[in-house]
C-alpha cells in the first residue's frame, strides 16, 4: 500500500476555548497507480488533509504510513527529505520561484536531493519536454502564461518521478482551456502509472479521477469509485471546452 | 546541496535586487574604507616619526656633564673609547654659533668641533670631498666640512671644495660637503660646519669638552653602554643631576607604542561604522526573509532541508559583505592616498595585511549578522510560509 491513514485527527489549540477539530478519525488507503480526488468545500478540512498527506504537517492523532514508513511522528524539520523523495506538488498558485528560469525551477527539488548537475539537467529537460515546454526552458515565470507556468510546476513535480503527485486545485487560477489541458495532462500521467491525488472543491473536476473521497466538517463522508463511463463522459466534456 | 549552487543562488538574488544590495553594501564599503584609510594614515605617521628619528641617528648615546669643578674632557673620552664591545665611535659634541665669511657674504652657522668619528656618530653622509681625519685633528689642520645650507648660502652652484672661508676671522679650507639631511627648515641639521676638535681652543678659547656623542653597535649594546658610562660618571661626579646619559632609542620605543595604541583606538572608532554596516546587513536580510516567505515555503515544500535555507541566506549575507569589503578596499586605497598626500605630501597605500584583514572581518560580519535572519527563515513551517501571499 502506498498511503495508509489510520484514524487520523488534527486538532488545533487543543484544550483551549478556541479548539478546532479540523479532521476527525480519517482512515484511508490509496494504492500505487490510483487517481483519487479529495472533494470538499472550503473549510471542510480538505486542505488540512492535503497538508498531512503531503507531509507538510503532522496529525495530532492517528498514524500515517507512506511507502511503508510511519511518517506521523517525524518532527517537521525532518519531513523535508521525505517530501523531496516521495511527493511532487502542484499548487493552485503555481508556486514557481520568480527569480529562476523554468529549467532552474524544475531542477530545484533535484538539487535538494543532491543529484549531480548533468543528471538533474537531463531529467529536468525531459520533464519539460513531456509537458510540452521544451522550447521555453530559459523563460522566467513572468514570461510565461498561467497555463505554461502550471505546466512548469507539473514538470517540477514529475521530474524526479516521486511515488505521489499531489495537485491542490491545479486549475483554480487558470481559464477553462488551460485548466482542461492541465487535467488531461494529469490523466495522461496517471495512464503512465503515476499515482495522483487531486484536491478540489469542484464536483465536475473531481469526476475526472477514478475515485472520490468526500470530506465535510472534518469527517470523511463518502469514498466512491467513479465508473469508467462517467469518467469518459466528464473527460470528453472537459476536453471539449 | 552543494556550496556552489547555494552561492549561485545567492548571487542571483543579489543581482535581482541591485539597488538594495548596493545600498546594503554601502555600509560595509564605508566601514571598511574608513578603517583602512585611518589605519594606513596612522601607520604613515608612525613611519614618518621613525624616519625623523633615523635622521637623528639610532643607537646614538648623548653623554654630557655639567659640573664645572671637574674636567673629564680626556678621561670620559678615553673611557668611552675603551668600551670596544659596545661602541663604534666617539666624538666630542661641542658646538657654538660662529660668524663665518666667504668673500662678501656673512653667515652664522653652528660650528661643531669633532673628530674623524663625527660622521658616524651623528649620521652624516658626504656628498663631496672628504671628512675630518685623525691627522687633521692631531696636526690642527685648518680644514672644515660644510652642511648643505652653507653650500647654498656661500657657494650656490660653485664647487665648494678647496674654497677658503673665514670662521671667527681664521681662514679654513673647505674639504668636504655633507648631503642634505632634512628639508631645509629654518633650523636644520644642514646649517653646520665641522672643524677638527683640536681647533676648539683657537676658535672659542676653551678646550673643555662637556658633551660627547657615542655611537653604539646595536640597541642592546646601546643599553649596556649607557649603564657603563653612567657608572663611570657616578664615580667621578657626586651630584647625579650634573650629568646625563641617554639615547633616542627609548623615545622611539615610547613613540612607537603610542602611535600603535593610537592606531588601534582610531581604527576601533572607524570599526564602529563597520558594526553599523553589519546591522544594516541584518536589517536587509530580515526584510529579504519576510519578503521571500513564500519562496522559502516553496523551497521547503519541494524538499529543501533547514540547513539549505540557512546556508542560502548566510551565503547571501556573506557575499554582500564580501563585495562591500572588496569595494571598501578600493575606497580605502583612494582615501589613504588622498589623505596622506594632503598630510605628508607622500602617497601611502594600505598594507596588504590590513586590506586582507578588513575583507575577512567583513565576511565574518556578514555571517554573524546574517545568522539571525537565516535561522529565522529556516524555522518557518512550510504550511505557514506557503499561506503567505
Amino acid at each position: 500500500m502506498l498511503i495508509e491513514l489510520n484514524r487520523i485527527s488534527k486538532v488545533y489549540n487543543e484544550g483551549r476555548e478556541s479548539e478546532v477539530r479540523a479532521l476527525q478519525d480519517i482512515s484511508l488507503q490509496i494504492d500505487h497507480g490510483e487517481f483519487t480526488a479529495i472533494l470538499g468545500q472550503s473549510g471542510s478540512g480538505k486542505s488540512t488533509l492535503m497538508n498531512i498527506l503531503g507531509c507538510l504537517d503532522i496529525p495530532t492523532y492517528g498514524e500515517y504510513w507512506l511507502e511503508g514508513e510511519n511518517v506521523s511522528n517525524i518532527p517537521p524539520r525532518r519531513l523535508s527529505a521525505i517530501r523531496n523523495r516521495n511527493i511532487g506538488f502542484i499548487f493552485q498558485g503555481f508556486n514557481l520561484i520568480p527569480a529562476l528560469t523554468a529549467l532552474e525551477n524544475v531542477e530545484l527539488p533535484l538539487i535538494y536531493r543532491g543529484m549531480s548537475a548533468g543528471q538533474r539537467r537531463q531529467l529536468s529537460l525531459d520533464a519539460l519536454e513531456e509537458v510540452g515546454l521544451g522550447q521555453r526552458t530559459h523563460h522566467r515565470p513572468t514570461q510565461l502564461s498561467g497555463g505554461q507556468q502550471q505546466r512548469v510546476a507539473i514538470a517540477r513535480a514529475i521530474a524526479a518521478r516521486p511515488p505521489v503527485i499531489m495537485a491542490d486545485e491545479p486549475t483554480g487560477n487558470l481559464d477553462t482551456h488551460a485548466g482542461a489541458e492541465v487535467m488531461l495532462k494529469l490523466c495522461g500521467l496517471n495512464d503512465n502509472g503515476a499515482t495522483i491525488l487531486l484536491i478540489t472543491h469542484d464536483m465536475q473536476l473531481a469526476h475526472v479521477a477514478k475515485r472520490i473521497v468526500r470530506i465535510q466538517d472534518g469527517h470523511m463522508i463518502a469514498d466512491e469509485i467513479i465508473p469508467q463511463e462517467e469518467r469518459d463522459r466528464v473527460l470528453k466534456e472537459v476536453a471539449g471546452q | 546541496m552543494k556550496f556552489i549552487q547555494a552561492f549561485s543562488m545567492a548571487l542571483k538574488s543579489i543581482f535581482n535586487n541591485k539597488m538594495r544590495s548596493f545600498l546594503t553594501m554601502l555600509g560595509i564599503i564605508i566601514g571598511v574604507g574608513s578603517v583602512i584609510t585611518l589605519v594606513s594614515v596612522m601607520q604613515g605617521t608612525q613611519r614618518k616619526v621613525l624616519e625623523e628619528y633615523a635622521k637623528m641617528g639610532t643607537n646614538r648615546i648623548n653623554v654630557g656633564y655639567y659640573d664645572w669643578n671637574v674636567d673629564l674632557t680626556d678621561d670620559l673620552y678615553k673611557y668611552c673609547i675603551s668600551l670596544k664591545d659596545e661602541v663604534l665611535g666617539v666624538t666630542p659634541n661641542t658646538q657654538q654659533d660662529l660668524r663665518c665669511r666667504y668673500r662678501t657674504k656673512n653667515w652664522t652657522p653652528t660650528v661643531y668641533f669633532g673628530n674623524d668619528k663625527f660622521d658616524v656618530c651623528l649620521s652624516y653622509e658626504l656628498d663631496k670631498g672628504r671628512t675630518v681625519s685623525y691627522s687633521d685633528v692631531r696636526n690642527r689642520v685648518k680644514i672644515c666640512v660644510i652642511g648643505s645650507t652653507i653650500q647654498k648660502e656661500f657657494f650656490g652652484l660653485e664647487n665648494p671644495i678647496g674654497k677658503k672661508i673665514k670662521i671667527s676671522g681664521h681662514e679654513f679650507t673647505v674639504v668636504g660637503l655633507y648631503k642634505e639631511k632634512s628639508d631645509s627648515q629654518q633650523w636644520s641639521y644642514d646649517d653646520i660646519i665641522l672643524v677638527p676638535q683640536s681647533l676648539q681652543r683657537t676658535l672659542t678659547g676653551s678646550r673643555r669638552v662637556n658633551q660627547f656623542i657615542v655611537k653604539a653597535a646595536s640597541s642592546e649594546t646601546t643599553k649596556s653602554a649607557i649603564q657603563k658610562i653612567e657608572t663611570f660618571l657616578k664615580g667621578k661626579i657626586s651630584d647625579e643631576w650634573s650629568y646625563n646619559v641617554y639615547s633616542a632609542n627609548e623615545w622611539i620605543e615610547q613613540d612607537t607604542q603610542m602611535t600603535t595604541m593610537l592606531t588601534l583606538v582610531v581604527g576601533g572608532i572607524a570599526g564602529i561604522s563597520l558594526l553599523v554596516g553589519g546591522i544594516g546587513i541584518m536589517n536587509i536580510m530580515l526584510v529579504s526573509v519576510s519578503e521571500r516567505t513564500r519562496e522559502i515555503g516553496i523551497r521547503m515544500a519541494i524538499g529543501a532541508p533547514r540547513r539549505a535555507i540557512i546556508s542560502q541566506f548566510l551565503i547571501e549575507a556573506a557575499t554582500i559583505s564580501a563585495c562591500g569589503g572588496a569595494l571598501g578596499i578600493g575606497l580605502g586605497c583612494l582615501g589613504s592616498a588622498l589623505l596622506s598626500a594632503a598630510i605628508f605630501q607622500e602617497i601611502y597605500l594600505p598594507s596588504p595585511v590590513v586590506a586582507a584583514g578588513a575583507v575577512l572581518f567583513s565576511v565574518a560580519l556578514g555571517v554573524f549578522f546574517g545568522f539571525y535572519p537565516a535561522n529565522k527563515a529556516s524555522k518557518m513551517q512550510p504550511v505557514d510560509a506557503l499561506r503567505n501571499q
